[in-house]
């Protein structure tokens, strides 16, 4: 069982950034120390939900944000330990979509925004082969 | 020439934690597949089982994506970087908050799952028929969230229907079947589409119906139509789950699914008309049609979601006096005239005709309406008024001065009348008299008539303080 570790302000953050883009899905990265399952979180990324259409239960990140992500966590000797979404008036669990979509060996965070106020948020990491998400302690300092 | 593959981080778990590998390879399908050879579990996460790349997975030679070079076969100039990029992507469910709370013990089955719950959304589902059969199955598909169903029946409700029909109420009497079903599915379950049939399906109408939809449940109550859509369904590539019920029986099965039989494989050609009485006749035990609806529902619900094993190739009987259920297995027959390796059947064709059913034009001298007879019994007219429904029958409603015997005990008392007496026969519709009428005739019966819509008709235009059933 792996571990997502937040301070209290970043969690902050990440909320505010949900409800600021409330009705739409918002997106960010999370750059962090990766020891032994506990992913420990240290900075904040907000990304661009890139999504032409269907913003309310799409989100879609540039390839070129996250290289940048990527190039940023290499360049300070950390990992790119999650990736953040929220789902505006939709449980903070992940979707057929996000399955389908997503990797194994990082953190899926996901917030549950219901009318403009974070009522959840859970994490989530992939199995290793594809088949199921599983959801992994979140702990905030 | 070397090249540097960088691993993004959630994969680097495949390469023992290292971001950077090197490669020797010409093009970019060369190098992804000298990965593969070092770490074979990064394979599965960018390509699928047919080797092609992941939707989400973007190659990026030296900052440019090869989707603008050319693809897997670009070519990797000296000291190039290769990059893994994953389209992060992502996104709530299709289903909305209520519709997760109303499937939530759906969503608890790994078999059915968000997935299964999504296909049934998606999917559309004829039922042939608002009858026995129809209500239950539609009930369930609409709360189970089948997207769309479509339900044809021209009928309406009538008194006799409540006794197992279970969408409909006292109220509804004389209304169109399908506007209440509609009505009472869409009370149960907001989230779905009804598309109401009010027509009776027909050789004209029926491939039309039927296209749009994935899968047919047939629920009818006659040869003809059963026969009709089973042939569509062949003709359209549709599964039919078909039910079928009498009396305390009933049967199921599923055709033209999955390369099994379809119904013309079991039945190749109909039963002689009457052989095989109808419900209205025969009767039916108001609880059967539910068991038998429910289990077409079930068939119709592990198509779609594509889980369990079908009943195709099976035929399940059922026997409710003895509560048994039996299974026969059933074949597709190389020979049969639909489904078969030469059909001589290649588009729908006459099923009245097909299966012996005479076109409805009564010849007027066979014929009597029912305004007639009243003016007849009111003159004290000299004819024999023979009834000929059960017992039972004839404790719901009757015709003055009539003389009862019912159909199958008619040839016992041909004696009892002269050749050149009249006789006018009645039943309920009009369906087994014209039998008996037809009988009567070969007897050397000069005079006979069939009372025209039987005594459903009489109560309903000369004397409505009767009951109708």
């Amino acid at each position: 069982m792996t571990t997502l570790l937040l301070t209290e302000d970043l969690i902050q953050r990440i909320q505010a950034h949900a409800i600021q883009e409330y009705p739409y899905e918002c997106c960010g990265f999370l750059l962090g120390t990766l020891q032994n399952g506990l992913a420990e979180a240290l900075e904040y990324l907000p990304a661009t939900n890139q999504k032409p259409d269907e913003r309310e239960r799409r989100f879609l990140i540039d390839p070129q944000a996250y290289q940048e992500a990527e190039d940023r966590a290499d360049q300070k000797d950390l990992s790119l330990i999650s990736i953040v979404h929220s789902h505006p008036d939709h449980p903070d669990q992940p979707s057929e979509f996000d399955r389908t979509h997503a990797w194994p060996g990082i953190s899926y965070l996901i917030l549950a925004v219901q009318r403009g106020q974070v009522v959840g948020q859970r994490s989530w990491q992939l199995k290793d082969d594809r088949s199921a998400f599983v959801q992994e302690t979140l702990k905030i300092l | 020439m070397t090249t540097t593959i960088r691993i993004p981080s959630p994969l680097r778990k495949f390469t023992n934690q290292q971001a950077k590998i090197p490669a020797s390879a010409k093009t970019c399908g060369e190098a992804l597949q000298e990965l593969f050879e070092q770490f074979p579990e990064i394979q599965s996460q960018l390509v699928d089982e047919q080797g092609a790349l992941r939707n989400f997975v973007n190659l990026f030679v030296n900052q440019e994506d090869i989707r603008n070079l050319q693809g897997l076969d670009t070519e990797l100039p000296d000291q190039s970087e290769l990059r893994i990029i994953p389209a992060i992507a992502g996104g709530a469910a299709s289903l909305s908050p209520p519709e997760l709370s109303r499937y939530a013990r759906h969503l608890a089955l790994p078999e059915i799952g968000q997935e299964g719950q999504l296909k049934l959304k998606k999917a559309k589902v004829l039922v042939v028929g608002a009858g026995g059969l129809g209500c239950p199955a539609t009930q369930y598909l609409a709360a189970a969230g089948v997207g769309t169903i479509g339900l044809v029946d021209s009928d309406v409700v009538e008194e006799s229907n409540l006794q197992r029909q279970v969408l409909f109420s006292v109220a509804e009497v004389g209304k169109k079947k399908v506007d209440c079903a509609k009505e009472r599915l869409l009370n149960l379950n907001p989230h779905i589409e009804i598309q109401a049939y009010p027509v009776t399906l027909s050789t004209q109408n029926a491939l039309e119906i039927i296209e749009p939809y994935d899968l047919v449940i047939d629920g009818t109550d006659n040869f003809p139509t059963r026969y009709l859509v089973n042939d569509a369904c062949v003709f359209l590539n549709k599964p039919n789950c078909y039910g079928s019920i009498f009396r305390f029986e009933g049967q199921a099965s599923v055709f033209h699914h999955q390369g099994g039989p379809c119904y013309r494989c079991l039945y190749p050609t109909p039963p002689p008309p009457g052989l095989v009485p109808s419900c209205a006749e025969g009767g039916v035990l108001g609880v059967l049609p539910s068991l038998i609806g429910s289990i077409q529902a079930t068939e119709a619900i592990k198509i779609i979601a594509g889980v369990g094993t079908s009943l195709s190739g099976r035929f399940l009987m059922f026997d409710a006096l003895e509560m048994e259920f039996h299974e026969l297995l059933i074949q597709r027959q190389e020979d049969c005239p639909v489904c078969g390796k030469n059909p001589d059947i290649t588009e729908l064709i006459d099923y009245q005709e097909f299966c012996g059913i005479p076109p409805e034009q009564p010849e007027a001298e066979d014929e009597i309406t029912v305004q007639e007879l009243k003016q007849r019994l009111d003159r004290k007219d000299s004819f024999v008024l023979l009834d000929v429904r059960e017992d039972f029958e004839l404790k719901i409603n009757q015709i003055p001065n009539h003389t009862h015997i019912p159909m199958k005990e008619v040839p016992d008392h041909v004696q009892q009348w002269n050749p050149d007496d009249e006789i006018i026969v009645y039943c309920k519709m009009g369906g087994r008299a014209a039998k008996v009428r037809d009988f009567l005739k070969t007897q050397g019966f000069s005079t006979v008539k069939n009372l025209t819509g039987g005594i459903d008709a009489w109560v309903r235009e000369i004397d409505p303080t009767q009951p109708r059933y």
